[in-house]
C-alpha cells in the first residue's frame, strides 16, 4: 500500500517536474530576435526591399531576381528598420547597428559607410546636403552626404528617437519614444526653438503639413501642433489605441490609425471626426495609410488589406495577402501597384485597380 | 491547445500586465514594478518557502541518524527503505525543499521573457505589446515603460554590478546554509557537496543574470535578498557569524572568535561519535536482526546518550493515535 502510495507521488512529482521543464524549454525557446521594418522603396525600375533580415536587394518586381544586395554578405544581426533614403543615383541606408552608408543606386557599393555605434531604428532625414539620423540614444547624428563624416551632433532628449523627423526651412522636429518631448531645432546650428511635453511618447514617423505637425502617441492620441505658434497644440484627436502609423493629410482630412485597429479621418483644421472604420478579429495597423486609385487602403499587421472609401470610410474591398509575417513596415505604391513586404522578409504585391488581388513575389530567387 | 499558447497565455500574458500595471502604479518607475513584483511573490509563496525552510531543519534534525542508518546498513535497498521509513516518522519530505525553487523558475524565466517584451529590447516587442496588453486605460497608457532604475537601463544584458550583487546574495544563502548543515554533517562526500553548492550555485546564476537583462538581476537579487531574511528569521543563522566571512590569518589580528559549532541560533549539536552509532537501537532492532546490518558497526554495544527523535507534526499524530 504504502509503495503503491509512493510509486504514484514519485509519478506525480516526474509528471510536474517535466511539465515544469517543457513550459521553461518553451519560455526559452521564444526569445524574439530584431527583424526590421524598413520599407520597401523604388529605385529607378526596381524595388529596394530588406530580403533577409540585415540584406537589402534590389529587386526586378516582375520576377523577384536581384540586381544587388547590400551587404553583399548576409550580416542577419543588422536588420533594418529606418526606411532607405533614395535621392537620384545614391541611396542612404542605415542599420540597426548604427551602420551609415550611401550607395550607389546603380550597383549597390558603399561609397562611404559610417558608424555611429548607436541603435537606429528612425529613417533619417536628407536635407540641405545633410543626413540627420536620429538614433536610440537620443542624439541626432547629422553627416556629411559627400564624405559620411559626422559634422555634428544633437543632443535632443537621451532618450530613444523611432519616429522619422520631419523638417521645413525652419525647423527640424523630433519626437521620442520614452519622455513624450516633441522639440523643434535649428537644423543648421543645432539650437533648439521650442519643446512640446503634451505629445505623449511617440514612435510615429511625424509628417508636417503647412504649419501644422502631426504626432501620434502611445497615449492613444494623435496631436496637431502649430509649429509657428511654438508647438502650440492645436488639437487632440482621441482614439482607441496607439497611434503608430504615420498619419496621411490629404486636402482638408488627416487620416491616422490605430493598433487597436480603427482608421479616422479627422477635419485638419479642427480636428473633428469625420468617420471612423473599425476592422474586426483585433487588426492592428502599424503600416501607414496611402491612397491608391481614390480609396485609402490600410494594411493590418496579420496581413489584410482594406480600401475604404476617403469620403465616408465604407469598405470598398478587402483582401488576406496570407503572406508569412507581420506587415509592419511602411507600403510602396507604384501606379495602383501597393508593395507591401513583412516582418519574415516576403514581398506581397496588392493591384488596386483589381480589387486588391495580392501576388506573392517570389524573393527566394534573390537568396 | 499548444503548450506555447498555454505558457503566453497563462504566465506571460498576466506577468506582462501585471507588469505594466505595476509599473503605472510605482509611478513609472519599472524597476520599482520589479521590486513589488518580487514582493507579492515571495509573499504568495511564503506558505511554501514555510514549510521548505521547516523541512531544512527536520532534515537537519535527523542528520544523526542518518549517518547511522548509513553506517549500519550496507545493503542500498534496505538502506534506502530505513531513510525513507525515517522520513515518515520525521515528516519530512526531501523534496519539499525544491517546493518553492520549482515554482520560482517558470516565473524567473517567463520575467525574463516580459522584461524583453515590455522594454521593448526589440523594436518588434513594442509593436506586439499591443495585443498583449488588456484592454484596461491606465495599463495602455503606461506604455513606453522607463527602462532606467537607479542608473541601471533595466533592458540592457552585462551589468557586472548586478551580477556580482546576485553571487553575493547567493554565496551567502549558500553559506548560512552549508554552515546549519555542516554542524551535523560528518560525512566528507556531504561535506565536498556542500562546499561545491556554496559556490556553483552563486555562479551559475550570477553568470544567467549577466547574459540576461538587468531588470531580471533586480528580481533574482531583491528575491534572493528577501529569502536570506526569511531564512534569518524562520531557522536562525545557525553557526554563521559574519566574523567567519573574515579569512583565518586575519581573525587573530583583528580580534575574531568563532563560536563552538552547535551554539548559534537556531543549529543543532554536532552529534558525539558515541551517540550517534548508538542512537535508537531500540527501534533498529528488528532490522538488526534481518543480517542487513553492518558486522564492523563501530561502538555498537557502546552506552551514550541517546539522540533524541525529532518530534514532527507526523509522529506526534501517531503517538496521539496510538494513545
Amino acid at each position: 500500500m504504502f509503495h503503491v502510495k509512493h510509486a504514484r507521488q514519485r509519478r506525480g512529482a516526474l509528471i510536474a517536474l517535466a511539465a515544469v521543464f517543457a513550459l521553461v524549454a518553451v519560455g526559452c525557446g521564444g526569445v524574439q530576435r530584431p527583424d526590421g521594418w524598413a520599407a520597401p522603396v523604388q529605385v529607378g525600375d526596381g524595388v529596394l526591399v530588406q530580403a533577409r533580415s540585415g540584406q537589402l536587394s534590389l529587386i526586378n518586381p516582375a520576377n523577384g531576381q536581384p540586381a544587388w544586395q547590400y551587404p553583399s554578405d548576409d550580416d542577419g544581426g543588422r536588420p533594418f528598420y529606418a526606411t532607405p533614403v533614395v535621392e537620384g543615383d545614391s541611396v542612404y541606408v542605415a542599420d540597426y547597428k548604427g551602420r551609415v552608408a550611401r550607395l550607389d543606386a546603380n550597383v549597390g557599393n558603399a561609397t562611404w559607410a559610417t558608424d555611429l555605434d548607436v541603435q537606429v531604428v528612425a529613417t533619417p532625414l536628407l536635407r540641405n546636403g545633410s543626413l540627420f539620423v536620429p538614433a536610440e540614444d537620443g542624439t541626432i547624428a547629422v553627416l556629411d552626404v559627400s564624405s559620411g563624416a559626422v559634422t555634428r551632433t544633437i543632443d535632443t532628449t537621451d532618450r530613444r528617437i523611432w519616429s522619422s523627423p520631419a523638417a521645413d526651412g525652419g525647423g527640424l522636429y523630433v519626437s521620442d519614444l520614452d519622455n513624450g518631448i516633441t522639440i523643434a531645432f535649428n537644423p543648421s546650428t543645432g539650437e533648439r526653438l521650442w519643446e512640446q511635453s503634451a505629445t505623449g511618447a511617440s514612435a510615429a514617423d511625424l509628417v508636417l503639413d503647412g504649419d501644422l505637425l502631426m504626432v501620434g502617441s502611445f497615449d492613444r492620441s494623435l496631436h496637431s501642433l502649430g509649429v509657428e505658434q511654438g508647438g502650440q497644440e492645436r488639437w487632440v484627436a482621441q482614439g482607441d489605441g496607439w497611434f503608430l502609423a504615420r498619419p496621411l493629410v490629404s486636402g482638408r482630412t488627416v487620416f491616422a490609425s490605430t493598433m487597436h485597429g480603427t482608421v479616422y479621418a479627422l477635419d485638419r483644421a479642427t480636428g473633428a471626426e469625420r468617420w471612423t472604420f473599425t476592422a474586426d478579429d483585433g487588426a492592428e495597423f502599424r503600416a501607414a495609410p496611402v491612397i491608391v486609385g481614390g480609396h485609402l487602403v490600410v494594411a493590418a499587421r496579420d496581413g489584410r488589406v482594406f480600401a475604404l472609401d476617403t469620403t465616408d470610410g465604407s469598405l470598398r474591398w478587402t483582401v488576406e495577402t496570407a503572406v508569412d509575417g507581420n506587415l509592419n513596415a511602411d507600403p510602396l505604391v507604384v501606379g495602383s501597384d501597393i508593395y507591401y513586404s513583412t516582418s519574415k522578409h516576403n514581398l506581397v504585391r496588392v493591384d488596386a485597380d483589381n480589387e486588391g488581388a495580392p501576388q506573392a513575389i517570389p524573393l527566394a530567387a534573390a537568396r | 491547445m499548444p503548450i506555447g499558447a498555454i505558457w503566453q497565455t497563462f504566465l506571460e500574458t498576466p506577468l506582462i500586465n501585471i507588469m505594466v500595471g505595476l509599473s503605472a502604479i510605482t509611478f513609472g518607475s519599472y524597476g520599482l514594478a520589479i521590486l513589488v513584483f518580487t514582493v507579492i511573490t515571495r509573499a504568495l509563496l511564503f506558505p511554501l518557502t514555510l514549510r521548505m525552510l521547516h523541512s531544512m531543519r527536520a532534515l537537519q534534525d535527523i542528520q544523526p541518524q542518518m549517518q547511522e542508518i548509513q553506517k549500519k546498513y550496507s545493503d542500498p535497498k534496505r538502506r534506502n527503505q530505513e531513510i525513507m521509513k525515517l522520513y515518515r516518522e520525521a515528516g519530512v519530505n526531501p523534496l519539499g525543499c525544491l517546493g518553492p525553487q520549482l515554482l520560482q523558475f517558470p516565473i524567473f524565466i517567463a520575467l525574463y521573457q516580459v522584461i524583453r517584451i515590455t522594454l521593448g529590447n526589440t523594436p518588434e516587442g513594442v509593436l506586439d505589446l499591443s495585443r498583449r496588453l488588456y484592454d484596461v486605460g491606465f495599463i495602455q497608457d503606461a506604455v513606453p515603460l522607463s527602462r532606467t532604475f537607479l542608473g541601471m537601463d533595466l533592458g540592457q544584458n552585462g551589468n557586472f554590478v548586478l551580477g556580482g550583487a546576485v553571487f553575493a546574495a547567493m554565496w551567502l544563502q549558500q553559506r548560512i546554509s552549508t554552515s546549519r548543515s555542516a554542524a551535523t554533517t560528518s560525512s566528507a562526500n556531504q561535506a565536498q557537496m556542500n562546499q561545491m553548492m556554496q559556490w556553483m550555485l552563486p555562479l551559475i546564476f550570477s553568470w544567467f543574470v549577466l547574459f540576461s537583462p538587468a531588470g531580471l538581476g533586480v528580481y533574482w537579487f531583491s528575491s534572493t535578498a528577501i529569502g536570506l531574511i526569511l531564512q534569518w528569521i524562520f531557522v536562525g543563522p545557525g553557526d554563521f557569524t559574519w566574523g567567519s566571512l573574515v579569512p583565518a590569518p586575519f581573525r587573530d589580528a583583528l580580534g575574531i572568535t568563532l563560536p563552538e559549532p552547535g551554539t548559534g541560533r537556531g543549529s543543532r549539536p554536532r552529534p558525539k561519535p558515541a551517540a550517534v552509532a548508538n542512537s535508537d537501537t531500540e527501534s533498529r532492532d528488528t532490522n538488526a536482526s534481518s543480517g542487513d546490518e553492518r558486522k564492523d558497526s563501530r561502538g555498537g554495544s557502546q552506552q551514550g546518550p541517546r539522540t533524541t527523535r525529532p518530534s514532527s507534526r507526523a509522529s506526534r499524530r501517531r503517538r496521539h493515535h496510538r494513545r
